[in-house]
């Protein structure tokens, strides 16, 4: 009887939490209940930071195998192995390992996006082009901080395109014992880009500049919306094969949205779709932040080098707005250069907001969305170049 | 790469001279940012075709009895500060300042300059895809 009680005691959780280092887990807790308090009191991506945190939870819980970080780190993953000692996070996990969920996620994206704006003033596609400076110049310094090797720098750079699917999609191929920090570092500084981005904007324009006028978007017809997925597509996949998981996807979703016939599928792809991978995508995600793989040096470096890229991209896509300006005689406003990064719809409000600040009755965010969505393709076009470069 | 593949190639990385290191980065951020302005300077032209095929520029003077009506509707209405202003019905902000954005942006490509401010919304059963898209969902 006493043995029985003892066997019991020694399989819970509380006994375990004080051997072989389990106590870590108790750091892991503290910051997974951080990240809920800024999802559900501060409403920072709480869709993503929610699963997240909870997948932390409970992967941290000492005595719980829900889930293996050794069966995915391997080249070649044993599926059987898998199914039969994985727990429920293991197999949900397969969806990342296979890079199947960020671009369903993708898809789901391209229903919601609008990309109007961007067939009216194509000349956006640069500012998305130099807002992905910060993902190369983050890889840089990752690479020559000394703690990582040129796979993790590139998956660490990639958190500057501020594109949660894509840092995921390709931290999961180029260093998947990263993938907890790095989606972790990725949506947060998302949630913070209301706080991180407007000193820079102040900073790099002058007040004229803030208040310049954008003349109207032309209309867009519905055949130039039909053949836009299909041209981006093509292009991509010519000339970065590997884009195409993500820009495929992407394109593929807006098809559905604005060709007209496939409502049922693009309403799908909005909800259902998205939300359900979302849940998977978050909780596995959280679930790789182990305390074991979680507490280390590169963790804290990861934080920095993000913020770093970030703040990076925010400049490019800014500086680009700027030449843009003064090439055209003045017509573009610098502000919405901060929205070439990929988080969409909020870095656009930014410029928005910010605009706002300088001239009420300035209305930047149609023109600040061209930016915006060119930064998804051009973040995915980034993530092509570092899966495809020979390490 | 299992784990003693990741071992020796972190020993690699790290080991590698700060030079060599550095000139590899700088390599790869080149040829990177290059192929990301080619791609979407590609897609830029492409799309600058789009508009030469695809678009063609209204020409207003087909229409002159729509434009007299614009003008005249211009004239006709009262200054700004005379028009009696209810509150609006919700403190969504931002919402506002999207909905204005767009009849802004119509307005001004119809060549139609009337005054106005948005003063109330109603929301709609319908799910369009802005309405998937909360306030706190990015990308």
């Amino acid at each position: 009887m006493l043995e029985a009680i003892q066997n019991f005691i020694s399989s819970t959780g509380i006994a375990k939490l004080f051997q072989d280092g389990n106590w870590k887990c108790l750091i892991m807790f503290v910051i997974a209940g951080v990240l809920i308090y800024l999802a559900i009191a501060k409403q920072f991506e709480p869709l993503l930071l929610l699963p997240i945190s909870i997948g932390m939870v409970l992967t941290n819980l000492p005595g719980v195998t829900l889930f293996h970080l050794d069966f995915f780190i391997a080249e070649e993953i044993n599926f059987g192995q898998i199914l039969h000692d994985g727990g429920l996070l293991d197999l949900l996990y397969l969806g990342v390992k296979l890079g199947i969920y960020p671009s369903l996620i993708f898809i789901g994206i391209g229903a919601m996006t609008d990309f109007t704006p961007l067939i009216s003033n194509p000349k956006s596609f640069l500012i998305g082009a130099g807002a992905q400076l910060g993902v190369f110049v983050a890889f840089f310094l990752a690479l020559g901080s000394g703690f990582f090797t040129p796979q993790e720098a590139a998956a660490i750079g990639i958190i500057g395109g501020a594109d949660g699917p894509t840092a995921i999609l390709v931290t999961k191929i180029l260093a998947p014992a990263l993938l907890g920090a790095i989606a972790i570092a990725a949506y947060s500084y998302m949630a913070l880009i209301p706080m991180i981005q407007p000193p820079f904007m102040k900073l790099l324009t002058t007040d004229k500049e803030r208040r310049i006028r954008m003349s109207a978007l032309r209309p867009v017809s519905q055949l130039e919306k039909i053949l836009f997925p299909i041209v981006v597509t093509a292009v991509v996949g010519f000339v970065v094969p590997d884009a195409v998981p993500l820009v495929g996807c992407l394109m593929f979703g807006n098809l559905l949205n604005v060709c007209g016939v496939t409502d049922r599928l693009s309403k799908t792809a909005q909800n259902e779709l998205i939300n359900i991978v979302t849940i998977f995508l978050g909780l596995t995600v959280g679930a790789t932040a182990s305390a074991d793989n979680f507490l280390k040096i590169q963790t804290l470096l990861i934080i920095v080098c993000g913020l770093v890229a970030f703040m990076i991209s925010t400049v490019g896509g800014l500086i680009t707005a700027k030449i843009m300006n003064v090439l055209s005689g003045g017509k573009i406003n610098p502000l919405i250069g901060s929205a070439g990064v990929s988080a969409v719809p909020m870095a656009a409000r930014v410029s928005q907001k910010v605009g706002q600040e300088y001239d009420p009755s300035n209305f930047l965010l149609m023109h600040a969305m061209g930016p915006n969505v060119a930064g998804v393709i051009g973040s995915a076009v980034a993530a092509g170049v570092f899966l495809s470069w020979n390490w | 790469m299992n784990i003693a593949n990741y071992r020796s190639l972190l020993d690699a990385a790290t080991s590698m001279p700060m030079g060599e290191r550095l000139l590899y980065g700088l390599q790869v951020f080149i040829i990177g940012m290059c192929t990301v302005f080619v791609v979407l300077a590609i897609l830029w032209g492409v799309m600058a075709l789009f508009k030469l095929f695809f678009y063609s520029i209204p020409n207003k003077s087909k229409d002159p009895q729509k434009n007299n009506v614009n003008v005249k509707k211009v004239e006709n209405v009262p200054p700004l500060e005379e028009i009696p202003l209810a509150a609006p019905i919700s403190n969504d902000t931002q919402l506002i300042a999207v909905i204005t954005a767009a009849i802004a942006a119509y307005n001004e490509s119809c060549g139609n300059a009337l005054p106005f401010r948005v003063v109330s919304y109603r929301r709609t059963a319908g799910a369009g895809g802005w309405n998937g898209t909360s306030d706190d969902t990015t990308i």
